[in-house]
């Protein structure tokens, strides 16, 4: 057979008969390749919901276990430094909340209210009295260079501790460790409080006034 | 209008399967590997489909990916890495009046199975589907003188094949199609 031309190379290459149920075969394989991979799919979103979740869970359940901030061991330590100074003051205590727009709760009352240095921040240092007698320490931040560098809330060196903020406003409260919710409440009272500012004379009788 | 992934799948199949099916016959001799080979090509084809950058690119993109598992065949020695020649028999299921192109393509599959299959790989590519000395040379990655001088030597060997005698070996059944 020499002399065989392209076209006729071409006829004979084409003759050999694919088999009729190939495609049907073909489409078949691809629908169940379609199948597996909507599984695989779902299985690795449930997969990483429950990771999710899980990593939530222990989030919430174990914050002891938490590595805490830099900046929350900056701040023990400078209340351990602190611990035996009480009534120090560094002026108005009550015009200085009013100005960084900060209310005391009810019925708390403050040991100790002074300006301090913590990781090269100038915070405010407040002790309080709460009206069911925990003492709590307070450091306020209202130069927005504590924004979005705390977690909310956590537990070392014995004791629990909360974050609230409000703008620049940062407030890192810390407790005895069964406080924590007490510390959730005054962050909030501290930053949310009723809108019209206490006089000094009329609400606190027990704050010390420069 | 843009396929969406199964569309276009479906598609590939329709319009490339029989020819990816002949041409791993013709390179292998083999219906069963054969088929084997066009399905695992068109699964690597489904998981890669995001690759392929046209649907007019569809047939050199499955025969690129049907070339890698030839390969592998060849690289363990499986029908394609054969020394022996192939004697292919036609089937009872031929239609009457087809005799002579029947005879005429056993002995082109007796002398494709003596050309070295990187030459019948380029004659199936530039005989059998049709492609150009351009769409050769990028398949290949060659450039495309090589691909005319590769093709006119390929063809050369098929006519010295062509007029030698036949050799003898094992028989493997081929479906023969009706002609078009």
């Amino acid at each position: 057979m020499p002399g065989l031309d392209d076209e006729r190379l071409r006829t004979l290459l084409r003759r050999p008969a694919v088999p009729a149920d190939l495609a049907a075969r073909l489409r078949a394989n691809l629908a169940e390749q379609r199948r597996q991979a909507r599984r695989r799919l779902r299985a690795r979103a449930l997969a990483a919901a429950l990771a999710g979740a899980l990593a939530a869970g222990l989030w919430l359940a174990l914050p002891a276990q938490r590595q805490p901030a830099p900046l929350v061991e900056a701040a023990l330590r400078h209340l351990e430094e602190e611990r035996s100074l009480e009534g120090v003051r560094t002026g108005p205590p009550l015009r200085w909340l009013a100005r960084a727009g900060l209310t005391l709760p009810p019925g708390a009352h403050l040991l100790l209210t002074k300006n301090c240095v913590v990781a090269g921040v100038l915070v405010r240092h407040l002790r309080l009295v709460l009206a069911d007698g925990t003492v709590t320490e307070v450091l306020v931040e209202t130069g927005g260079r504590w924004q979005g560098r705390l977690p909310s809330r956590g537990r070392t060196g014995g004791r629990a501790w909360r974050v609230a903020a409000r703008g620049a406003v940062t407030v890192l409260a810390f407790g005895p460790p069964e406080a924590s919710e007490a510390l959730a409440g005054l962050g909030r009272a501290l930053l949310h409080g009723p809108a019209r500012p206490r006089h000094p004379n009329d609400s606190q009788p027990h704050l010390e006034e420069a | 209008m843009r396929l969406g992934r199964h569309a276009l799948m479906e598609r590939l199949i329709e319009r490339h399967h029989a020819a990816l099916y002949r041409h791993a016959l013709w390179m292998t001799g083999d219906p069963h590997l054969a088929d084997d080979l066009v399905q695992e090509t068109y699964h690597e084809a489904w998981k890669g489909l995001g690759r392929l950058r046209a649907e007019r690119a569809g047939l050199a993109w499955l025969l690129t990916i049907l070339r890698r598992r030839l390969a592998r065949h060849l690289a363990s020695g499986d029908a394609l890495g054969r020394a022996e020649p192939l004697e292919i028999a036609a089937p009872e299921t031929r239609a009457a009046g087809d005799d002579e192109d029947t005879a005429l393509m056993l002995d082109l599959a007796a002398a494709l199975q003596r050309l070295a299959p990187a030459q019948r790989e380029i004659l199936l590519l530039h005989a059998l589907h049709g492609l150009s000395y351009r769409e050769i040379a990028r398949l290949l990655d060659i450039p495309i003188g090589t691909v005319m001088s590769r093709i006119a030597r390929a063809r050369r060997a098929l006519e010295t094949a062509l007029a030698g005698p036949a050799p003898g070996g094992r028989v493997v059944p081929l479906p023969v199609g009706r002609r078009r």
